[in-house]
């Protein structure tokens, strides 16, 4: 297949980004954790606002947590 | 070993049996699993098995089916890095499935043994593979017989097997045996191995059959290691991982192994895949299945960071 004209979703020194295909190519493969593959930058960055969605959900869940059982 | 002379060509490679993402109201999540599939062949993966017994099979409809493979193909995965597993004991349903794989020209499907809530007799057995097989004659989607676990499906005895492979020789490419058995890699290879191809389901026997191919659940987590494994016959050095001590792919199999033991293994790979895809939303399991427990997440936490997954690598 060709992936050419993909999206990356990556997580480089704890921050996800978005990165193109040529992009990720010029990136030092121990420098960053490769996390999925999109067909368009579109695509994943729709994914990546789920992303920071998700985490801030669970984020909150975890402080309301705490709270609770101080 | 099989004899290649005499054989069909069948598939190469890995192919993960692909987990089905889930939204919370458990419909189908196409664009998930687009991604993960796109990950997975980006990673090295020759295709990726559908609706199999990773992928939840029985639990998605004929519609729904269409709906992915088609949605997959207009987004450009393309046909011949698919197979579609055809799960069923209704003939018709199992053709309609088979004639999907056709319009859509798809790698293969894979045929399993019927689903049944009583015991079946031989010869009952024996008629629902030549009713089908006469339905799908003159297909041309490479076909493969899917052995699945006793607890899932009906057991085919030596005599019904025998009798589906001498009958439809010209129509299948192997069988492919993911009881979960290995003993029955062998008594395969002794009785089929000369007429039809025989793989595994199982990682660790891929060293015992020297497949050229692999359908495997590890795969959607740890495709590259499942491939080094393959590839150790020809020489390929095991993974470096900077700051880790070397280690063989198969100790790394194992390894992984150990994080899945004692744990529902759909919903664990699907949570293993919300770990490593960051999102929680890959955690959804479609009923009858359930997610995982939060004792059973504490402890599949605490192995899965003892594994120090190297995603890029593994």
């Amino acid at each position: 297949m060709d992936f050419t004209n993909s999206c990356f979703i990556i997580d480089r020194n704890k921050m996800h980004m978005v990165v193109s295909h040529e992009e990720l190519l010029k990136l030092d493969i121990h420098a960053y954790t490769l996390l999925q593959n999109f067909k368009s930058h579109h695509e994943a960055t729709v994914e990546l606002s789920e992303m920071l969605k998700y985490s801030m959900t669970t984020m909150n869940k975890k402080v309301d947590d705490m709270k609770k059982s101080h | 070993m099989n004899s290649p002379t005499q054989l069909k060509a069948g598939f190469h490679g890995v192919w993960p049996d692909v987990v089905t993402p889930v939204k919370e109201d458990h419909s189908l999540d196409l664009r998930r699993l687009e991604s993960h599939i796109r990950t997975l062949l980006y990673k090295g993966a020759s295709g990726v098995v559908l609706f199999g017994e990773c992928g939840e099979g029985p639990s998605f409809s004929y519609d729904e089916k269409t709906q992915a493979l088609a949605h997959l193909v207009k987004e450009g995965i393309a046909s011949n890095a698919m197979m579609l597993a055809c799960m069923g004991s209704s003939v018709p349903e199992v053709v309609k499935l088979v004639h999907l794989a056709d319009y859509l020209k798809l790698n293969a499907v894979l045929i399993s043994t019927p689903f049944y809530f009583q015991d079946l007799s031989d010869d009952g057995l024996v008629n629902y593979f030549d009713f089908l097989f006469r339905q799908i004659a003159k297909s041309p989607t490479h076909c493969y017989l899917h052995l699945l676990p006793g607890k899932m499906h009906h057991e085919l005895p030596d005599g019904v097997l025998s009798n589906v492979v001498e009958k439809y020789q010209e129509r299948l490419y192997g069988i492919i045996n993911q009881t979960g058995s290995s003993s029955l890699n062998n008594d395969l290879l002794k009785s089929f191995g000369e007429k039809v191809l025989i793989y595994s389901c199982a990682e660790s026997d891929i060293k015992i059959l020297h497949s050229s191919g692999i359908i495997s659940a590890m795969a959607n987590v740890i495709p590259n290691v499942v491939q080094l494994l393959m590839q150790a016959d020809q020489g390929v050095q095991a993974i470096q991982i900077p700051g880790m001590k070397v280690k063989s792919s198969e100790d790394r199999l194992n390894e992984f192994q150990a994080v899945l033991a004692q744990h529902a293994s759909i919903p664990t790979y699907k949570y293993l895949l919300s770990q490593i895809y960051k999102n929680q939303a890959w955690k959804m399991a479609r009923p009858p299945l359930s997610h995982l427990d939060s004792i059973s997440i504490t402890a599949l936490d605490k192995a899965f960071a003892g594994f120090a997954l190297q995603a890029n690598l593994e």
